[in-house]
């Protein structure tokens, strides 16, 4: 009875063991898969930040762009009046 | 009292097995032994050739077995105890079974002789062999033994005591034996019955009714004579002649059944029954009667050469002759009793009694002191087991917990991976569709540039080919295609220096420098009469930037230049970059003629500075003395 047991016993530990060396094998086969994914993320991530400073930069020169049209269009179209005011004397004589 | 004819088939049974179980090539001599000792004429013929027969030890040995069994049988006990002894000797390592019979028949023998120290010592040594041969059944005929010994030495307590034991294993058998526990139940009876104790003998002898009904009553006539016997002496005369009566007709019958051999069990049964007889026949005061019977009795006791028997009857007697007042005759009675008395119950005797008995005790202690030893040891060694058991139990239990607690840690481990990857999954899908939107809207933004860049150089170019075309006198007029020229070239740098850092992941101060120093190169060409300094500490250069906070950084030294050559009429330009700390400072400062701070305004140049260093986390300050504008950024 007593060397059954003994047997039992051994067996479960060997089966904790296993069951042990098991759970490293998969964790560090779960780090090694997840290694490249994370690098990829990370690649990912600094792609898309520099894409969002790059947009934010592109949204900067849109409102400077906006600003520099209201400009242009001011300066054109006191460039228009200015012919128009210098062309209409000339129309009276 | 009457107590073997319960054994006396068993006995026979007993002798002619062990006979029978001899090996195959002792057939002749075991047949022959067989004949002698059932022959009722022609037993020494049948003996003598038996013993030309014999080839060896284990021969021989069965020749003085039978021939002892035989004479002992016959009242030739003399010859009975040489022929045991001879058989005991050459027995020793022989079958044991013949052994303990030939021990019996000798204890048997010598109690008939009366001596009872000799009976009781082959009784005791055939409890010996038995119990260490662990036959159960051997131990009892010896305990049976040793009751009737004790009776016939008038140690009542002592029969009763061994009868009892016997009678306790007989009954305990799962296949009840009648014979044997009437054996039993018949010795524990005539304990009683002498030791004064009418009413526990009739019990144990009436118990013997319940295994003999009927017909089979004919094989107890011993109970019938020892229930006389005992209402004897309770003075039931009429009731006790009535059973003693059938006692001796049902003898008389086994005598007719057993074709009229005379063993030494008539003698002795026909003994008991007539002295008895001659009892009662003299209490109820008819001595002719009482005399005859004597006389019968007289003969039987004698050839019976049963020393208990002839004491028994030379008691009875005498007190007969006492009470017929024939006082030689009684005094000659007694002398014979006293003489048979004395020669049994010496106090030599009852002292070996007592040393053999103390002895055999004595062995029995030590061996069941032994035992209980070899017991108690065994029950620690069992207990240290089961401790030990228990012990690995515990551990078996708590490996057990160790292997639910780590199959449920993989299955939960194996989950959490699984849902980790899919939430890496999910971003990695999420993010890269977050970037092709954004790279959509960078190519959409990239088109537009491009296009406004375009449309910029053709408003210039439209604008000066219009100046050379014409010629424009129109100072006013000039004057406004020029600024429309200029403000389109300014606005085609800007688009170039955010096109530029958008095309940078990084900035370092070494390409601010470069493109700060582009810029003071066109000021220059401008206002050839301003100094400029820049300086970055070596340490500095290779600092990086994001495009957002480099041009950020850029737009504000530039907007600060600009002012300092626009407004503040400065003849020196510092910018310099220099680590505090953990920190970047950049200065610019001018000697230019500087502005009321609490006064002036604060105009669009200015908070745009502001908001663009605080959008980069930076600290943003501005001094300005009648000496000069001093800016500082720490970043």
């Amino acid at each position: 009875m007593t060397f059954l047991l003994i047997i039992v016993f051994a067996v479960q530990l060997g089966f904790i063991l296993f069951l042990r060396n098991k759970i490293i094998v998969e964790r560090n086969h779960f780090q090694s898969k997840l290694k490249p994914l994370e690098a990829f993320v990370v690649q990912l991530n600094a792609e898309h930040q520099k894409q969002s400073l790059q947009l934010q930069l592109s949204d900067d020169l849109k409102i400077k762009m906006k600003e520099v049209n209201t400009a242009l269009c001011k300066n054109v179209f006191e460039l228009n009046y200015q012919l128009l005011e210098d062309s209409y004397p000339k129309k009276e004589i | 009292m009457v107590y073997n004819l319960y054994m006396k088939n068993f006995y026979y049974f007993i002798v002619i097995a062990l006979l029978f179980s001899l090996e195959a090539n002792s057939q002749d001599i075991k047949k022959t032994l067989v004949k002698a000792f059932t022959s009722q004429d022609s037993s020494d013929y049948y003996f003598k050739i038996a013993k030309i027969s014999i080839k060896n030890q284990a021969d021989e040995a069965q020749y003085y077995f039978c021939k002892s069994a035989r004479c002992g049988d016959y009242a030739q006990l003399d010859s009975a105890i040489v022929y045991g002894i001879k058989a005991e000797k050459l027995l020793q390592n022989g079958d044991m079974n013949s052994l303990l019979t030939v021990y019996n028949n000798l204890s048997k023998t010598y109690r008939r002789q009366g001596q009872y120290d000799k009976a009781i010592a082959y009784s005791l040594k055939g409890i010996r062999v038995a119990e260490k041969e662990k036959i159960g059944n051997w131990i009892a005929y010896f305990n049976a033994n040793l009751s009737l010994t004790y009776h016939d030495f008038e140690s009542y307590p002592k029969g009763v005591f061994y009868g009892k034991k016997a009678l306790k294993y007989w009954q305990n058998q799962e296949k009840e034996n009648r014979d044997l526990i009437c054996n039993a139940l018949n010795a524990v009876a005539i304990n009683f019955d002498d030791w004064n104790k009418p009413d526990s003998a009739l019990y144990y002898h009436k118990k013997v009714f319940k295994y003999y009904k009927g017909v089979d009553t004919l094989k107890i006539g011993e109970t019938y004579n020892n229930i006389g016997n005992t209402l004897l002496k309770q003075k039931k005369f009429k009731e006790a002649q009535k059973w003693i009566s059938s006692s001796l007709k049902i003898n008389d019958k086994n005598f007719e059944a057993n074709h009229g051999v005379k063993d030494n069990n008539f003698y002795y049964d026909r003994a008991t029954n007539y002295t008895n007889l001659a009892t009662i026949a003299y209490e109820l005061d008819d001595f002719n009667q009482a005399e005859k019977l004597f006389e019968t009795a007289h003969v039987y006791a004698k050839k019976s050469q049963n020393a208990e028997k002839l004491r028994d009857f030379y008691y009875h007697r005498a007190k007969f002759n006492k009470k017929r007042n024939n006082l030689s005759k009684a005094v000659q009675d007694q002398e014979s009793y006293i003489q048979i008395r004395d020669s049994v119950f010496d106090v030599e005797r009852a002292q070996t009694f007592s040393e053999l008995e103390a002895k055999y005790q004595n062995e029995k202690k030590e061996k069941q002191l032994l035992k209980s030893k070899a017991e108690i040891r065994e029950r620690e060694i069992e207990i240290e087991n089961k401790n030990t058991q228990f012990l690995i139990l515990g551990l078996i239990s708590l490996a057990l917990l160790c292997i639910i607690y780590l199959v449920y840690r993989q299955q939960k481990l194996k989950i959490k991976q699984q849902e980790q990857e899919f939430e890496l999954k999910s971003a990695i899908a999420k993010i890269e569709t977050q970037n092709k939107l954004q790279e959509q809207r960078l190519t959409i933004s990239r088109d537009l540039h491009d296009n406004i860049g375009s449309q910029l150089t053709f408003i210039i170019s439209s604008v000066d080919n219009i100046k050379y075309a014409f010629d424009i006198q129109n100072a006013k007029l000039d004057h406004k295609l020029s600024g429309i020229s200029n403000f389109a070239k300014s606005t085609i740098i800007e688009l170039r220096d955010t096109i530029w850092a958008m095309n940078k992941s990084q900035i370092t101060f070494e390409d601010l420098q470069t493109r700060i120093h582009n810029f003071v190169d066109k000021a220059k060409e401008a206002k050839s009469e301003i100094h400029f300094n820049f300086s970055v500490e070596a340490e500095l250069k290779d600092r990086n930037f994001t495009s957002i906070e480099g041009m950020n950084i850029y737009r504000t030294i530039q907007e600060a230049i600009n002012n300092s050559i626009k407004y503040a009429e400065a003849k020196n330009i510092d910018i310099l970059v220099e680590k505090l700390e953990d920190k970047i400072q950049i200065v610019i400062k001018d000697d230019g003629k500087g502005f009321d701070l609490a006064n002036t305004e604060k105009g669009n140049g200015l908070l745009n500075m502001q908001k663009r260093i605080a959008e980069i986390q930076g600290k943003f300050d501005m001094q300005s003395t009648e000496s000069g504008t001093n800016i500082t950024l720490l970043l």
